[in-house]
């Protein structure tokens, strides 16, 4: 009987740590609210754009990494709403650069949705900090697009000095750039992320921070899981395109409690989350040695794989509304019309974990 | 073998089960008119996206005259071939996004069809269980 028990108890443990809530609840850091600061490779790149474009007045600037142009996928806008297709973001935004639209008209898209309070007011946009990169050999993010985003911004009101731009510099495939970790420059395959002697985590957090102390050679903080489930709509976060959970790299000069520190939000690209790689994006990008010597909390949510099984309630046109590679939505996949604006699903997902960290009140 | 749904419908009491299914039925007129309505919608996307189409192409076709004021014989030369790879990716981009619009509307037609449809069964369900009085042991 004894034994029975022993074995019950042991299955129901083992049940219990393969569950989406073993990751602990995101806690509150001595995190400076205005020093709050966003980034992301291909589709991250594109909402760290929406969610900068979303929040504005709230976030200090944006580091777009072979992708991001608002609202790019979008077919129709009107006062009741958007309507986005799949194809246009694999079409227009990615290789069909000709069918993009002139940059006034994403600009005066996303001055409309601010007058009708979807967005922040764009003039606070006018008052942030830009990082761009677009490599010469990118075959999946057309260099036209990343083009287009900057144009965007500074039809915005964001000075040029403002903005750091790489354009076509380097001759790097799609993926984030390392000063030594990843495939070779110029290619175009998992992980993404490509040796290119060049150190982009620094110019992302210098053009948004300023100068910064060197970095780490060994970083000396750690990694906390926690749980992405609660910031879901019912907490279901598979049918919305979240993975269960997320992570935080915490500076050991962040522990103390009342450590005057930053909070940058970096995004991965589509199959590069953890469900696809484990740690392997977010342990090796280089973004965690600059943090940890610059007073840095770094906050890497991570995105899932949607499938029509994740839907549930079955519709005939649950097919149109997958996300099979792990994107971050910037096309309104899982029947979320709302995903450019503060109301859409990710962003506001994104933006409670923002507040939490911060300790911020809602806005 | 009778074909109907609902064999035994004639031997039920007439005035609420009829007034009751006679609400269904109109319920289910008013879908297939908003149907309807979704198809032409569907159909008129499809037209301004052709519509647009032509005009891109002619715009281009317009823009090909500068190629013969270029200096470089090099960028002369391949012109043609960066504008026929840029062509067919421009197709490819365009048909997949009328067919993703011809799709969709589809979809969302058979959507509206099978939220009616459920809805109809539970409705008539509801109807006739009412006008059946229950059984006591």
């Amino acid at each position: 009987m004894r034994l029975r028990t022993l074995l019950l108890a042991l299955v129901l443990s083992l049940m219990q740590a393969g569950k989406a809530s073993a990751a602990d609840r995101l806690g509150r850091y001595p995190v400076d609210p205005a020093q709050v600061s966003v980034a992301g490779i291909s589709s991250g790149a594109f909402m760290a754009n929406q969610l900068h474009i979303a929040h504005s007045a709230d976030i200090m600037g944006a580091g777009l990494v072979a992708g991001g142009l608002y609202g790019c996928a979008v077919l129709r806008a009107d006062d009741s709403g958007i309507t986005a297709l799949a194809s246009l973001a694999t079409g227009a935004c990615m290789r069909a650069p000709a069918r993009l639209l002139p940059a006034a008209t994403y600009a005066a898209r996303i001055r409309r949705f601010a007058a009708l309070g979807w967005i922040d007011p764009v003039e606070t946009l006018g008052r942030s900090r830009l990082y761009a990169f677009t490599g010469r050999s990118d075959t999946v993010v057309h260099p036209e697009t990343v083009r287009r985003a900057v144009a965007v911004y500074g039809l915005l009101g964001l000075p040029t000095a403002a903005t750091s731009f790489s354009d076509g510099a380097l001759a790097a495939g799609h993926g984030w750039v390392t000063q030594s970790y990843g495939m070779a420059c110029g290619d175009t395959r998992p992980p993404y992320i490509n040796d290119c002697d060049y150190d982009q985590a620094q110019q992302v957090l210098q053009t948004l921070y300023g100068p910064l102390e060197a970095a780490a050679t060994q970083p000396s903080g750690r990694l906390i899981a926690f749980d992405q489930t609660e910031f879901a709509p019912g907490g279901d976060a598979a049918g919305h395109g979240l993975w269960h959970t997320g992570q935080l790299y915490l500076p050991a000069a962040c522990e103390a409690a009342g450590a005057n520190c930053r909070l940058h939000m970096l995004m991965h690209g589509c199959q590069q989350s953890a469900q696809v790689m484990g740690d392997r994006f977010y342990r090796n990008i280089g973004i965690n040695e600059w943090a940890d010597t610059n007073r840095i909390v770094v906050l890497y949510p991570q995105a899932r794989s949607v499938s029509v099984a994740d839907f549930r309630r079955p519709r005939p046109t649950d097919l149109f509304q997958v996300n099979p590679e792990g994107c971050w939505n910037w096309w309104g996949y899982a029947y979320d019309s709302r995903y450019l604006f503060k109301d859409g699903v990710q962003v506001r997902a994104l933006w409670e974990m923002v507040q939490r960290v911060t300790g911020r009140a809602n806005r | 073998m009778s074909s109907s749904l609902f064999p035994s419908i004639s031997s039920l009491p007439a005035g609420t089960v009829v007034s009751a299914l006679m609400a269904i039925q109109m319920k289910n007129l008013d879908a297939l008119v908003a149907v309807q309505k979704m198809a032409m919608e569907g159909l008129g996307a499809l037209a301004r996206q052709q519509q647009e189409m032509l005009a891109a192409r002619l715009t281009q076709a317009a823009a090909l005259p500068d190629t013969l004021t270029e200096a470089d014989p090099r960028i002369v030369l391949a012109r043609p071939f960066d504008a026929v790879k840029t062509a067919i990716l421009d197709g490819t981009a365009q048909a997949n996004l009328l067919g993703e619009l011809a799709a969709r509307s589809g979809a969302e037609v058979a959507g509206l069809l099978q939220e009616r449809f459920l809805s109809a069964l539970d409705e008539a369900k509801a109807a006739l269980l009412q006008a059946v009085p229950a059984t006591r042991d």
